[in-house]
């Protein structure tokens, strides 16, 4: 799968997940440019993506993803 | 003569000038450096503010926020913390209510909004060879005012002593930590809330080094990595930290872990269970009280091998009193003492505890009372707290009395979210309520009745009036809220609502 692509589907989760149709992840955002995506909405989205891709991400990787382009790399290496 | 926290912070600048005071973002500043940007802050200070008696500083995680602090202590005045990325409205309160005219700041572009007719101090890069002036010329006075939630809209600002913090700093090391310049603390707060102040303060006092975490990250997954990486020795941990971090347990080992203490929130005994078997080799403490008791008053020490381990509901004992407070169960309505056993509210008095809200009669009036009971008069507060003890002298909590919920450490009126709501919008009938999912987080939702508008736009008024934390998950319009038998707003109906 295309980073691209997931990317898209990322912004669809985190749409729904902080209730904000309008948000739209770029590969350098990080958490601080979206409101919202705190400590606990971290642990929600890490849990949407690892049930949407049916993956699961260990305490160290989940540490190393800094911004959006992290996310959908670790997503790719896993599928 | 020189209150005893100085005194000590005094003695690690003379005796630590080479070890590392603080890490902040990676970088490592000695005592000596630090030194420098103090007695740089003191100058700014005798130049600037010869009348001021209290200053604010626009925090940071910055060294230059540490170095304010120190500075405008080693001057004998009171700093007031304000958040830069707090709506203006609040800052602007706080500045009005403390009367601060000097500001702090190590990037002036955080006092952009606040700046008219006050003076600024940009501490970007303070620096003075000249060192710290200890001549301290009284001790009494304010060290620190926090402001926490307030009922009214408003918040309302505690008043800690000198006398508070340097009983403060003796109940601390009266608990029976072993520590010295070879520690390492994590200091994990906001400086608004005053586990802020446990974490560097005494990290100072035995001259070790504090590692900071930053608030523009992920910040429960920067403290898992800071308590790794950096192998800290003894830190203050609010629980939700701890649920947070459950799922991921079997991959946490912190072997040079040695004291953890708990607190800020209610803390249940099966997750810490379970996080022992993460930190194998340490002794973990449950931290109680209020910012008024100055950061607190009851302790438990928790061992898991111990039969007696005691909880209430699945929340942890909080222990016995502080070697400088007392703590008490009154009766909420009348302040008479209950017996053991029987529940009440909370109540304490002792050295800590802080003389009142500034200007707020009104307050101070309804939560503080005396006694003369006991062979002199003595002052207590009531914490709002619903508890009871046994006959060994352990406190229990039980819940709150009041509209008070707690989010990740911070204390939370509800009605200060309805509040504005109420005024801006003429809505009569709408109610905020605490949500706790299965790992005990909290959130809020706001139900409003029969709204005409866009709830958006509730939404966009609260972002401009009250801090992100206090923000609600959701805002939810009914054509009619529920009510209970006494016709007041059933916050139970509502609360079965959105666990659905």
């Amino acid at each position: 799968m295309e980073l691209s692509e997931i990317l898209s589907e990322l912004n669809l989760l985190f749409q729904k997940l902080l209730s904000n149709e309008s948000l739209e992840l770029k590969m350098d955002t990080t958490a601080k440019d979206v409101d919202g995506w705190d400590s606990l909405n971290h642990m929600a989205l890490i849990t949407e993506i690892e049930k949407h891709y049916k993956i699961r991400f260990t305490l160290k990787e989940i540490m190393k993803l800094k911004n959006v382009e992290d996310m959908c790399k670790s997503v790719q290496s896993k599928m | 003569m020189m209150p005893l926290t100085i005194t000590l912070i005094k003695k690690s600048f003379e005796t630590f000038q080479f070890k590392d005071a603080f890490c902040i973002n990676e970088t490592y500043y000695t005592y000596s450096y630090l030194d420098g940007c103090v007695a740089g802050v003191q100058n700014a200070l005798y130049t600037y503010a010869t009348e001021e008696t209290i200053i604010g500083v626009l925090t940071d995680n910055s060294i230059e926020t540490y170095a304010s602090i120190l500075g405008i202590w080693a001057s004998g005045r009171a700093f007031v913390p304000l958040n830069p990325k707090n709506p203006k409205k609040r800052n602007l309160e706080i500045l009005d209510e403390t009367g601060i005219n000097i500001l702090l700041t190590r990037d002036s572009v955080f006092a952009n909004d606040l700046s008219e007719e006050r003076t600024v101090i940009c501490t970007a890069g303070i620096n003075s060879e000249n060192g710290i002036d200890w001549n301290w010329i009284s001790k009494s006075g304010n060290a620190y005012i926090l402001f926490t939630s307030g009922s009214t809209g408003k918040p309302k600002g505690v008043q800690i002593s000198w006398e508070n913090l340097d009983a403060f700093v003796e109940s601390y090391f009266d608990v029976g930590f072993k520590l010295d310049e070879n520690d390492r603390f994590l200091q994990m707060f906001d400086f608004s809330f005053d586990g802020s102040i446990m974490s560097y303060l005494p990290a100072i006092c035995v001259g070790a080094c504090s590692f900071t975490i930053s608030s523009d990250n992920i910040k429960y997954m920067e403290v898992i990595q800071v308590l790794e990486e950096k192998e800290i020795t003894i830190g203050l941990i609010v629980p939700s930290v701890l649920t947070f971090l459950s799922p991921y347990f079997d991959e946490i080992y912190l072997e040079k872990f040695r004291y953890c203490i708990v607190g800020a929130e209610a803390s249940y005994n099966s997750t810490l269970t379970k996080w022992m078997n993460c930190i194998p080799n340490a002794e973990v403490y449950n931290f109680y009280g209020p910012t008024e008791s100055t950061v607190f008053c009851l302790y438990y020490h928790f061992d898991p091998a111990c039969d007696s381990q005691k909880s209430y509901n699945g929340i942890m004992c909080l222990g016995h009193h502080v070697k400088n407070m007392k703590v008490f169960i009154c009766d909420p309505d009348t302040s008479e003492f209950l017996a053991p056993g029987l529940k009440g509210e909370i109540a304490i008095s002792g050295k800590q505890l802080t003389k009142g809200y500034i200007n707020n009669s009104a307050k101070n009036k309804e939560v503080f009372f005396n006694s003369y009971n006991e062979p002199k008069e003595i002052v207590y507060y009531k914490t709002g707290d619903e508890g009871f003890f046994d006959t060994e002298g352990d406190f229990f909590y039980c819940g709150r009395i009041d509209n008070q919920i707690q989010i990740q450490g911070f204390r939370v009126e509800l009605n200060e979210i309805e509040f504005p709501v109420r005024e801006n919008f003429k809505i009569d009938s709408l109610v905020a309520i605490e949500k706790k999912d299965e790992n005990f987080n909290s959130e809020i939702y706001l139900f409003v009745e029969n709204f005409g508008g866009d709830t958006k736009d509730i939404m966009s008024l609260l972002k401009e009036t009250i801090p992100a934390y206090m923000l609600p998950s959701g805002i939810i319009n009914l054509p009619k809220l529920p009510l209970n038998a006494n016709g007041k707003i059933d916050r139970n109906v509502l609360k079965d609502l959105v666990r659905k």
